[in-house]
């Protein structure tokens, strides 16, 4: 994982076999962020569903071009035959939330999850995540405020937002913490802001 | 028998026009009317377009290649039943036998290049190929480029003759840029010079390849000396039920067989260098190719192979065309070599798994149709949606390695400031970009805008307005200017709203719609 993202979690990464959601403005952002290390190290990425998701985000993301792929499966509703046969062969599969599973097979991609150490992102861009999966750890973006634009002049650079994580285990506990979502280099960063008795925080259990 | 120009003849295109294949910005191929204005092969695609303004200019297309090339080689069918396609373009055969029935190598040479040239010339294409006969392929190659400008389009080379006919060459002709490039600095600049050297020294500086380079220096052969018929039968095959009529379907059951054979081969430690495909309609005909490759046949190579084979055959002339679908299908590997393995990556390169993903992403090829899946492949264009767009996904590190230099580092211009947008609307988004007192905002002409926008309102009208915290812009943006039909003109406007969502909204014929979303 990303630097600035090790802080976010309990284990300081993501954990083979685990499944996450991301839900808020800012989601598809946080999910190619948390895919970016998986996928620098060599890992395969591939994104079943957001057929919105722009291929130069990916890229700018510093995704490795040669190991990333998109499957649209359309109205098929074959996603789940396209998810079994996904987990077990790549590291991570980024999963449009708006691709609806039945708690059925919820449970059965779950385990298979956990049996073949694959990692399950899934994503809803903009809204909350509403799925059958049961996550173990689940991050919520908000409060986001863009910085770099006035008015009639400038342009986007920046954006602040606070990540809540909630989960299973470890990461029960709520924690919160603000990023920069991207930040001015286009990645992502720990964002520190002045509370009124002068320490600087970031980030709060 | 060579023809230098396929790529261009196989776009139907006629002879007088200047036609170049243009891929990855670098020509490839051009027609004779591209080159008398100056348009060579290796030259950038901005360059070419210098020299020749009317240049017209085709993307490659193996496939089509292939189809086309098979029609070409039904006529040399008639003089020998082994032929062997090396690629579109380019076929060998040996001529001992038929030089014999036909009187000798020079009337073969010429009646195999005049049946060929009448059928070009009968689409407008004359003096486009050349027939060599020489020892070996390379030399006969050689030959054969010669031979296109030659009255006849015929050279001969004697039996024993080759290695004088090919000393005068560069040594850039072997094909290997970096060998080229030492022996140059050796001062050794002429194919001649590189063939009087001792083997012993040449194998104790370049190795392996280096040998086999020589080899074809001093015209002996051209295969490497391992090479030889399989030590047993790795025939496979696969009946097709029900007959396959399409294309692709046939070539699905293709992959199955083609990485049976791959792993028959791998697990007794061999490479195919020489393939022959059979294949049977349910009606009872046949069709059998040789394909040859210079090094070893992976198994995406193998399904490109039975891919153009049946594509040429399916979708050819309809005199050729079988009557009945497809029903089975044979692999005969007919010269394998020792493999010398594939080292998987330890950084990079290809690795386990990555042909395990290859493997899983086909598997859902074969669920969902080919352009489900797809990869990011960079292309030119000014919008953040025309940079980089989506491909299908042909296969990990196959011949044509996809994914391979996508970077954002390349000049992009009209590109919209970073960070870039995560979401592109799949559909059109339109949106209202209203003013304080709720009137329209536009764009006039010099690209100014009416008034400041203060709130956007997007189609769904149970919404009310959002709020504008920041824009900028208007951007303007003039695309294909010089061609009517795709001429674009519209200016961006970033925005960022008061719900935290940020967007980049475009103007164009007045109306207003979402470009993209940073989310």
């Amino acid at each position: 994982m990303v630097e600035p993202l090790e802080r976010l979690v309990p284990d300081g990464g993501l954990i083979r076999g685990s499944t996450i959601t991301i839900g808020g403005v800012g989601a598809t952002s946080l999910a190619l962020q948390l895919s970016t290390a998986a996928s620098q190290s060599g890992s395969w990425v591939v994104v079943v569903g957001l057929n919105d998701l722009a291929p130069v985000a990916v890229l700018e993301a510093n995704l490795d071009a040669e190991r990333i792929a998109f499957i649209d499966p359309g109205n098929s509703g074959r996603h789940v035959d396209v998810l079994a046969a996904l987990i077990g062969a790549v590291d991570v599969i980024v999963l449009d939330a708006r691709l609806s599973l039945r708690p059925s097979d919820g449970r059965r991609l779950a385990s298979r999850l956990r049996e073949r150490g694959s990692i399950l992102i899934v994503v809803s861009p903009g809204g909350a995540v509403n799925s059958s999966l049961s996550a173990d750890l689940s991050l919520t973006v908000g409060d986001a405020q863009w910085e770099g634009l006035g008015c009639g002049y400038g342009h986007l650079r920046s954006r602040r937002v606070r990540v809540g994580v909630n989960g299973r285990g470890r990461a029960s506990r709520m924690a919160r913490c603000e990023l920069l979502l991207p930040s001015v280099d286009a990645q992502v960063a720990i964002a520190e802001s002045e509370r009124e008795d002068g320490t600087v925080v970031a980030f709060s259990r | 028998m060579l023809c230098p120009d396929w790529p261009v003849i196989a776009t139907a295109a006629s002879a007088d026009e200047a036609v170049a294949v243009i891929a990855a910005n670098r020509v490839t191929a051009t027609s004779p009317a591209a080159r008398a204005e100056g348009v060579e092969v290796g030259l950038r695609r901005r360059d070419a377009q210098r020299r020749c303004p009317g240049l017209h200019i085709v993307d490659p297309d193996p496939d089509r290649d292939a189809r086309v090339f098979a029609s070409i080689a039904s006529l040399v069918d008639q003089f020998t039943p082994r032929v062997e396609l090396s690629s579109p373009g380019s076929l060998a055969f040996p001529t001992l036998g038929p030089s014999r029935y036909f009187g000798g190598d020079d009337p073969l040479a010429r009646l195999v290049a005049s049946e060929i040239d009448e059928a070009l010339g009968s689409s407008g294409w004359f003096d486009a190929v050349g027939v060599g006969v020489a020892d070996g392929i390379f030399a006969a190659t050689r030959a054969a480029e010669l031979a296109v400008a030659r009255p006849g389009h015929v050279s001969v080379i004697p039996s024993g003759q080759s290695a004088k006919f090919l000393s005068p060459f560069p040594v850039s002709v072997l094909g290997r840029p970096e060998l080229a490039d030492v022996l140059y600095r050796l001062g050794l600049r002429r194919i001649g010079d590189f063939a009087a050297l001792n083997v012993d020294d040449v194998v104790a500086r370049f190795g392996v390849e280096g040998r086999f380079l020589h080899r074809l220096a001093r015209g002996i052969d051209d295969r490497p000396s391992s090479v030889g018929p399989p030590p047993r039968s790795f025939d496979v095959e696969s009946v097709i039920d029900p007959p396959a009529e399409r294309v692709d379907i046939a070539a699905f059951a293709a992959r199955s067989v083609a990485d049976d054979l791959h792993d028959q081969l791998c697990a007794e430690g061999l490479a195919c260098t020489r393939l022959l495909v059979v294949v049977e309609t349910d009606a009872g005909e046949r069709l059998e190719r040789v394909w040859r490759h210079e090094g070893a046949l992976s198994s995406t190579g193998i399904v490109d192979r039975v891919r153009w084979q049946l594509d040429g055959w399916l979708n050819g002339p309809s005199a050729q065309r079988p009557s009945g679908g497809v029903s089975r299908l044979l692999l005969v590997p007919d010269e394998v070599m020792p493999a010398r393995g594939r080292q998987h990556g330890f950084w990079g390169g290809e690795t386990e798994a990555d042909e395990r993903a290859g493997r899983a992403l086909a598997r859902v090829q074969g669920m969902l149709g080919v352009a489900a899946v797809t990869v990011p492949e960079r292309r030119g264009g000014r919008g953040p949606a025309d940079v980089v767009v989506r491909a299908p996904f042909v296969g990990v590190g196959g011949d044509d390695g996809q994914g391979r230099g996508v970077a954002l580092d390349a000049p992009w211009p009209g590109r919209v400031p970073s960070p870039l947008p995560t979401l592109l609307p799949t559909e059109l988004l339109p949106i209202q970009v209203l003013d304080v007192r709720g009137a329209s905002v536009w764009v006039s002409g010099r690209g100014t805008l009416s008034a400041e926008p203060s709130m956007v309102r997007l189609d769904d009208a149970a919404r009310g307005g959002v709020s504008i915290l920041g824009w900028a812009g208007p951007w303007p943006c003039d695309e294909r200017w010089w061609d009517q039909l795709t001429h674009r003109r519209r200016a961006r406007l970033q925005l960022a709203l008061a719900d935290g969502r940020a967007l980049l909204v475009q103007i164009e014929q007045g109306s207003w719609s979402v470009e993209a979303i940073y989310d």
